[in-house]
């Protein structure tokens, strides 16, 4: 597994992938954080992190679009399949690879953004609550990966792959503002079950949830495993 | 030869892959069912809220563990909806499946008034009451007591509408108790003399769970008798003084005479008078003769060295904390005295308070001003050092071996209650909370605070801020990100 999340965090950053989505994930970021807080002349960046879930929407199949269908593409996938590493393991590899890359940047964003708002507002910050939601926000960011690892596992497209991405992203976030057209009380509860923002915004309000974890850390693993399964089904055939 | 489809392994491994994958998917689910059943029940959260909103004191626990009345918390929709609806609902809804979560004889309950509206019926006191969706009804079904308490109580707010505090653990714990009462305690207000009402006076009685018609009530002494169970009668501000022995001697009621067979069974009065009281020569004459405690109109307290404001006039005051000499004032300050950070009681435009040693009764300041101050009359100085603000009087008898005590206490400010003091930072709030809790029953809910919002505001950001944060922010790194890599792309070319 460690060979290949060398070699594919080797490949983000000899080319201009990595470089390109984390500049262009600071200055989203940048600028979202500045008009919510800075802007609006408050310290609650609740707004912010709610907003930068469908920055997401984009960003992260930049990331996951091409970790298989490239493979795929340029007939390497045979040699991992072939290669002493574990299924698993090889696509636990190039999870990590994406979500490292993923992590770093966020991490370098919220470091910078609230450190200047600390200094712009000379006042502490209830940092608490804001590492509340950024665990929420990598948790989501995790799963989100996993649905594009999944994607770019099956085809050879990375459009495609990139697309396909988008469209399940933003049907997981599209579908929190289904309830409000949906009368029976025990289907809304079935959406609102399933819905990424309805699960993050209870980190929004201060409260670190163990079923928000379980549910984000659940998608992780249930696209890994269908990825897990997809290749498994390759090799077999 | 045929092959036997089913045998084929393609498909065996395909079906049995496909099976073992949806037992996956299912298994994932219904754990995070589960997770989510032992959340609400077992509360398997943190709260990182600034202000703990959703944290149970100990307070709180102390007074509702001694409960073992069932409790039910309903909620007037669905909950999906409430705390979608807006941050506020979803602090009550969340404090109180935290009550639930604690308590074993406490749930909480969710009845749409759209679908379920009639199981709501019960809860109108009348056929006009309304019943709004974001309503809360504290009900104890064992007792048939409830309480209906609207959003807006649960919240802290200034004159102008901003919610700046979280009044909810007060709001539940006061009702909890209140419905679990045996008796109905009340607190009365008299009117008939051109006394002062307030909604802040309302909303202090309301948080220390006298909140409802039954408990919170105006009589016209004139007219009427105190209430039984009345646990303390508060005389706010009166412009005109209440009739006594002459009134009686001319075939009117004799208001004093009733405050003083209330007095003598064990109740307690609270006075608020303040520099532009007039006059009042019989409410005068029974506070001095038989409780001790006398006022000079047109007398002002001046504390220029103590006060918010430079006409020394909004006092800092200082409290009474000889115990040994004085229990009864230091009983009522106790709580605020012996908090980390000691809450400051406000006195405003108060007329000193001269205390009589030679009273019926144990007379004690509560509230002084600093050696400094001076009591005026207009421009004329009448005496200089410490004054009294506010004092308690005390009567005690032995009743079958047990001690029974009535209090009257009497403020020389009314502005005690004004909205910009009792909402600020000081503590007269919570000296209201303290008479009451000395007054009644144990089960006046004070040591509760209200949980105050953290400012989030950023004061004087100005326009070159926030654009000088936008370029740092959104320019400067990422372009220094694409410079880098723009150099590992032009060096990887080369190689």
């Amino acid at each position: 597994m460690f060979p290949i999340f060398k070699r594919e965090m080797r490949a983000y950053f000899s080319s201009p992938i990595g470089y390109i989505f984390m500049a262009v994930f600071l200055a989203i970021s940048g600028a979202i954080f500045s008009v919510f807080t800075v802007g609006s002349s408050s310290t609650d960046s609740s707004g912010y992190f709610v907003f930068i879930l469908f920055v997401f929407t984009i960003l992260i199949p930049l990331l996951t679009m091409k970790l298989f269908s490239e493979e795929r593409k340029m007939k390497t996938e045979q040699i991992l399949l072939t290669s002493p590493v574990s299924i698993f393991g090889m696509v636990f590899g190039k999870f990590l690879a994406a979500f490292t890359v993923f992590f770093g940047t966020f991490a370098l964003s919220c470091a910078v953004n609230f450190i200047t708002l600390r200094q712009i507002a000379g006042k502490p910050l209830n940092f608490a609550g804001i590492f509340g939601n950024i665990v929420g926000i990598l948790l989501i960011g995790a799963a989100f990966i996993s649905i594009g690892i999944f994607m770019s596992s099956l085809t050879e497209n990375q459009l495609v792959s990139a697309v396909t991405t988008i469209g399940i992203i933003l049907f997981m976030l599209l579908i929190s503002f289904l309830p409000v057209y949906i009368n029976s009380p025990t289907l809304r509860e079935i959406v609102r079950f399933f819905s990424v923002v309805d699960r993050f915004s209870v980190f929004t309000g201060g409260v670190f949830s163990l079923s928000g974890i379980s549910y984000f850390v659940s998608i992780s693993i249930v696209f890994l495993f269908l990825t897990t399964r997809i290749y498994e089904m390759r090799r077999w055939n | 030869m045929n092959k036997n489809i089913f045998d084929s392994k393609k498909l065996k491994y395909g079906s049995v892959a496909v099976i073992f994958t949806a037992i996956f998917i299912a298994i994932i689910i219904l754990l995070n069912v589960v997770i989510g059943a032992l959340e609400t029940r077992f509360g398997l959260y943190a709260d990182l809220t600034a202000e703990k909103i959703y944290d149970i004191g100990p307070a709180s626990d102390t007074l509702i563990s001694s409960i073992d009345d069932r409790i039910e918390i309903i909620f007037c929709r669905d909950r999906d909806k409430l705390v979608s609806e807006n941050r506020y609902m979803q602090m009550i809804v969340g404090l109180a499946e935290k009550y639930a979560t604690r308590y074993d004889n406490i749930s909480v309950d969710f009845i749409d008034l759209g679908r379920r509206g009639r199981e709501l019926n019960r809860f109108r006191a009348t056929t006009s009451t309304t019943i709004n969706t974001t309503d809360v009804i504290i009900n104890a079904p064992d007792n048939g007591k409830y309480r209906h308490l609207r959003q807006a109580s649960f919240f802290s707010a200034t004159e102008s509408g901003a919610l700046f505090g979280f009044n909810g653990e007060m709001r539940i714990t006061a009702s909890i108790l209140a419905v679990t009462r045996a008796s109905e305690d009340k607190v009365v207000f008299t009117t008939g003399h051109d006394e002062t009402f307030s909604s802040q006076i309302t909303e202090i009685m309301i948080n220390a769970g006298y909140d409802t018609t039954d408990s919170l009530m105006i009589v016209d002494l004139a007219k009427e008798d105190i209430p039984e169970n009345t646990r303390l009668v508060i005389v706010n501000n009166p412009r005109r003084d209440f009739s006594g022995y002459q009134a009686a001697k001319n075939g009117n009621v004799n208001e004093i005479a009733k405050l003083d067979k209330y007095l003598s069974s064990y109740g307690n009065l609270f006075v608020l008078i303040n520099n532009e009281t007039p006059v009042l020569p019989e409410l005068a004459e029974f506070l001095d003769t038989d409780w001790g405690i006398s006022y000079h109109t047109g007398e002002i307290v001046e504390d220029v060295g103590n006060s918010l404001s430079a006409d020394g006039h909004s006092i800092i005051s200082l409290y009474n904390t000889d115990s040994e000499a004085h229990p009864y004032a230091c009983e009522i300050t106790r709580r605020i005295t012996e908090r980390s950070s000691s809450g400051r009681t406000v006195m405003s435009s108060t007329t000193p308070l001269y205390l009589s040693a030679d009273a019926p009764a144990a007379v004690s300041p509560i509230l002084q001003s600093s050696e400094r101050s001076r009591a005026m009359n207009g421009e004329k100085a009448i005496s200089s050092g410490k004054h009294t603000l506010m004092a308690i009087s005390t009567k005690m008898q032995y009743v079958n071996n047990f001690e029974k005590y009535s209090h009257v206490i009497v403020s020389g400010s009314t502005d005690f209650f004004h909205s910009d003091i009792a909402y600020s930072s000081t503590a007269n709030a919570d000296l209201v909370y303290s008479i009451l809790k000395l007054v009644g029953t144990e089960s006046v809910p004070i040591d509760i605070e209200t949980k105050p919002f953290s400012d989030q505001s950023i004061p004087s950001i100005g326009m070159a801020t926030f654009k000088s944060t936008l370029v740092k922010l959104a320019v400067v790194l990422p372009l220094i990100v694409l410079a880098a890599g723009i150099y590992v792309y032009i060096r990887r070319r080369r190689l």
